[in-house]
């Protein structure tokens, strides 16, 4: 507080009417509603643990999920790749797809191992399609005439002889049909 | 973290009644928050401006006492952690604007002083005129939160400096300025409204 003497003639009715603001009624039963409005102690421990315990709970159940399927799936699509060795022969890769894609009961049928096919170049050097018909003879060489040169006239102009048309039938001569 | 600064002076009593209440009695809770009611009420209305939305706030702020309590290590300083609470509180219910409008907003604060219609009037209240209370109150109210909050707590009567300045997060000095200042200015309104003596 400051000092008497310095104090404004009108601090003294700012106070009290600062104090006047901030005064309360007695309300005697406020203690009473507020202690009837609190909380169960145990229960709200309880409230203030359970969603933190529910949350780990929840965190480890999907770590041991995620840590048991993990391997099986790793198994079943990296060992291929890991154990990606060559391949003897086709039938030994197709016989490793087959299992490989069919781990469950349901039975496949089995390929069985194809003789190995020769080329198809080899196969048509050695043997003709159409065995029924003969042999196609080559076709004899066309045999032109010599144009003589000097069968054409050397100064004449190339000429043609008129064409002669004969008469047309009438077309009413001419049967529809 | 209730510091050592803060202490207060140790109540044995109000360290009884802590222990208890930590163990789940809920009368020796009870008992405490009875002890400090008024002034928590009086700290909450500094805020709220509202004696209902006051009493709101210091029951909000019981019920986060009493859940929160395992966090207050030094029982001794039960008070001072408990009106930071209710401080908190009543601070959440003025940022409801609705509240403070419906208290201090142009279509309320015409005519009607805050509470003081309930002051029994002192023999020597009966000297000041009804319009300075008037006045005062107006100005009280149009003074900025941060002179506005340090000089009603101070004013309260409940709170010394230090503890003020624990409320509000401020340092002891600035406190002090605050308060010194909001009164440099109550006065300087005064004046120019004509209030300048009022003997």
């Amino acid at each position: 507080m400051r000092p008497i003497e310095d104090r404004h003639p009108l601090d003294d009715v700012i106070d009290r009417v600062a104090k006047q603001l901030t005064r309360v009624e007695d309300d005697p039963h406020l203690a009473s509603r507020i202690a009837a409005s609190l909380p169960d102690r145990s229960r709200s421990v309880f409230g203030w643990w359970a969603p933190r315990l529910a949350m780990i709970a929840v965190v480890v159940a999907a770590a041991i999920v995620w840590g048991t399927r993990a391997p099986r799936e790793s198994a079943h699509v990296v060992q291929p790749l890991a154990s990606s060795q060559p391949l003897a022969t086709p039938v030994t890769f197709v016989a490793a797809v087959i299992d490989l894609l069919e781990p469950g009961p349901m039975p496949l049928e089995r390929v069985e191992p194809m003789e190995p096919m020769e080329p198809m170049g080899l196969v048509r050097a050695a043997h003709d399609f159409e065995f029924s018909l003969p042999s196609i003879e080559a076709v004899a060489s066309l045999e032109l005439e010599v144009i003589a040169p000097e069968g054409l006239p050397e100064d004449a102009p190339l000429t043609l002889a008129p064409l002669a048309i004969g008469e047309l039938p009438m077309a009413e001569n001419i049967s529809p049909r | 973290m209730v510091t050592g600064s803060e202490r207060e002076d140790v109540n044995p009593e109000v360290v009884r009644l802590v222990a208890l209440a930590r163990t789940g009695d809920r009368a020796a809770f009870g008992r405490l928050i009875e002890d400090h009611l008024p002034a928590a009420r009086r700290l909450a209305l500094a805020a709220a401006a509202q004696p209902m939305e006051a009493d709101e706030a210091v029951q909000e702020a019981s019920v986060a006492a009493w859940t929160r309590l395992h966090a207050l290590q030094d029982p001794a300083a039960f008070r001072g952690w408990f009106m930071r609470i209710v401080w908190r509180k009543a601070i959440d219910r003025r940022r409801s604007v609705r509240a403070w409008l419906e208290r201090f907003g142009p279509s309320s604060s015409g005519d009607r002083p805050m509470e003081f219609a309930a002051v029994d009037p002192a023999p020597d209240a009966m000297l000041i005129s009804r319009e300075l209370e008037l006045a005062i109150g107006q100005v009280v109210r149009a003074l900025p939160k941060k002179l506005r909050d340090p000089f009603l707590l101070a004013a309260s009567g409940d709170h010394r400096y230090e503890e003020i300045a624990l409320l509000l997060g401020i340092p002891l000095g600035t406190v002090k300025w605050r308060i010194s200042e909001a009164r440099r200015m109550i006065r300087a309104k005064l004046e120019r409204l004509g209030h300048g003596d009022p003997r």
